[in-house]
């Protein structure tokens, strides 16, 4: 005893010191070391989650610009099949308009061709008529008081059918 | 100059008596506590300042306890005690070389010598310390033993009649327990008293410049045996916890 005596040792003393390492190891527990634990932790879901986001945004941005670009060629597909329907209704168009238009000439010339052959027709019959009363008179005043009116007629008649021939 | 094994007393509180490396103890055990809680009163997810160096210190430690565990969850088990362990004595290691350690202090005059007794002793440097952790850590030890195996597989470790060879390595084992303890305690009092002694007589010898070296191997000692102190605790603790595969 008087051996730990000399060396200080104190049982009071010893035990002090196992409650200031207890007290120190609980206190620093609730003070350093978990808080620590637990912001390495959540340093750690953050980063991760970062990570993952990212790797996700990143897909979502590659499905984006396939859709983009597989819209873009439907777009221009649809445009290009707009653009040729357009053109062939064009063309139609034209065509009929063109037909049309040569139907309503043919048609005019054919009237107007109608038209001349029968205003011809009734200026020859006129004249025709003229002609024999013109004739007739012609006669008659050549003739005058020689024949009658019948034969007259019936001369200048042939006349003008000789005439005609 | 005097050189007192046993830490000096300075005051009584009733009839407690405090000695000077229990005022050291309690000066570190304050610093480190009101550290720890005004850097993480509130903590932040972006480090910055003493944060920063209190992560540093801990993942640090971590490393060191993950590279003999091999595993996290257990590495979170033991920071707590290997931590603490290693914060505690490098501090107080480490207020060996104050100025003023061994040097300034109440003057007293015993048998017509002139003694002073200094106000800072480095805790390690006082036996009732170092003892009470070897208890701590051989406790620890022992406890975690029974717990992953068993009382009763745990006292056969010990007490073994199964043949006369296993009852000799059964008391070799014991005694290899008891030496723990001891190895422990006087590790640590002998290097850090050695230290201060050092010191102490360097300062006296040739006061300037030449104690400088032994200044700053003084505080490499202090962190070693820190050091040596956890690392022994934590190796000892996870051969407890793998007893049962050996």
């Amino acid at each position: 005893m008087e051996a730990l005596t000399k060396l200080g040792i104190d049982w009071r003393l010893l035990v002090a010191q196992l409650i200031n390492f207890a007290i120190l190891f609980w206190i620093l527990r609730k003070f350093l070391y978990k808080p620590i634990l637990d912001v390495l932790e959540k340093r750690k879901t953050t980063i991760e989650k970062g990570f993952e986001d990212a790797k996700s945004a990143e897909q979502k941005l590659s499905r984006a610009e396939k859709d983009a670009s597989a819209l873009v060629q439907k777009a221009k597909q649809e445009a290009a099949h707009i653009v040729q329907q357009a053109q062939k209704d064009a063309q139609q168009e034209k065509q009929e308009t063109l037909q049309k238009a040569k139907d309503e000439v043919h048609r005019i010339i054919y009237e107007a061709r109608e038209k001349i052959l029968a205003e011809r027709q009734d200026m020859l019959e006129g004249v025709q008529k003229e002609l024999v009363s013109v004739v007739v008179e012609a006669a008659s005043a050549v003739l005058k008081g020689v024949s009658d009116k019948k034969i007259s007629t019936e001369l200048a008649k042939k006349a003008i059918e000789e005439a005609g021939n | 100059m005097n050189i007192s094994i046993a830490a000096e007393e300075l005051f009584k509180i009733g009839s407690f008596p405090v000695t000077n490396s229990m005022l050291i103890a309690w000066i570190v055990m304050a610093g480190l506590i009101f550290f720890s809680w005004f850097v993480f009163r509130k903590q932040s997810l972006i480090p910055n300042g003493l944060q920063n160096i209190f992560e540093m210190v801990i993942e640090a430690v971590l490393g060191v306890i993950d590279s003999v565990t091999h595993n996290r969850e257990e590495s979170k088990q033991f920071l707590p005690l290997i931590a603490t362990i290693f914060l505690f004595v490098v501090f107080v290691n480490w207020t060996g070389v104050l100025p003023g350690a061994g040097t300034i202090g109440i003057t007293e005059f015993e048998e017509g010598r002139r003694l002073i007794i200094p106000f800072i002793r480095s805790t390690s440097a006082d036996l009732n310390f170092t003892i009470a952790l070897a208890i701590i850590a051989v406790t620890t030890v022992q406890v975690v033993g029974v717990m992953s195996i068993g009382f009763f597989a745990y006292i056969k470790k010990f007490l073994n009649f199964s043949s006369p060879l296993n009852f000799i390595t059964g008391i070799l084992e014991l005694v290899s327990e008891v030496s723990k303890l001891i190895s422990f305690s006087f590790r640590l009092f002998g290097n850090v008293f050695a230290g201060e002694v050092l010191l102490s007589v360097m300062l006296f010898l040739v006061p300037y410049f030449i104690p400088i070296p032994f200044l700053a191997l003084e505080i490499f000692v202090g962190f070693i045996q820190a050091l040596v102190f956890a690392m022994l605790t934590l190796v000892f603790v996870k051969m407890a916890k793998e007893a049962h595969h050996a």
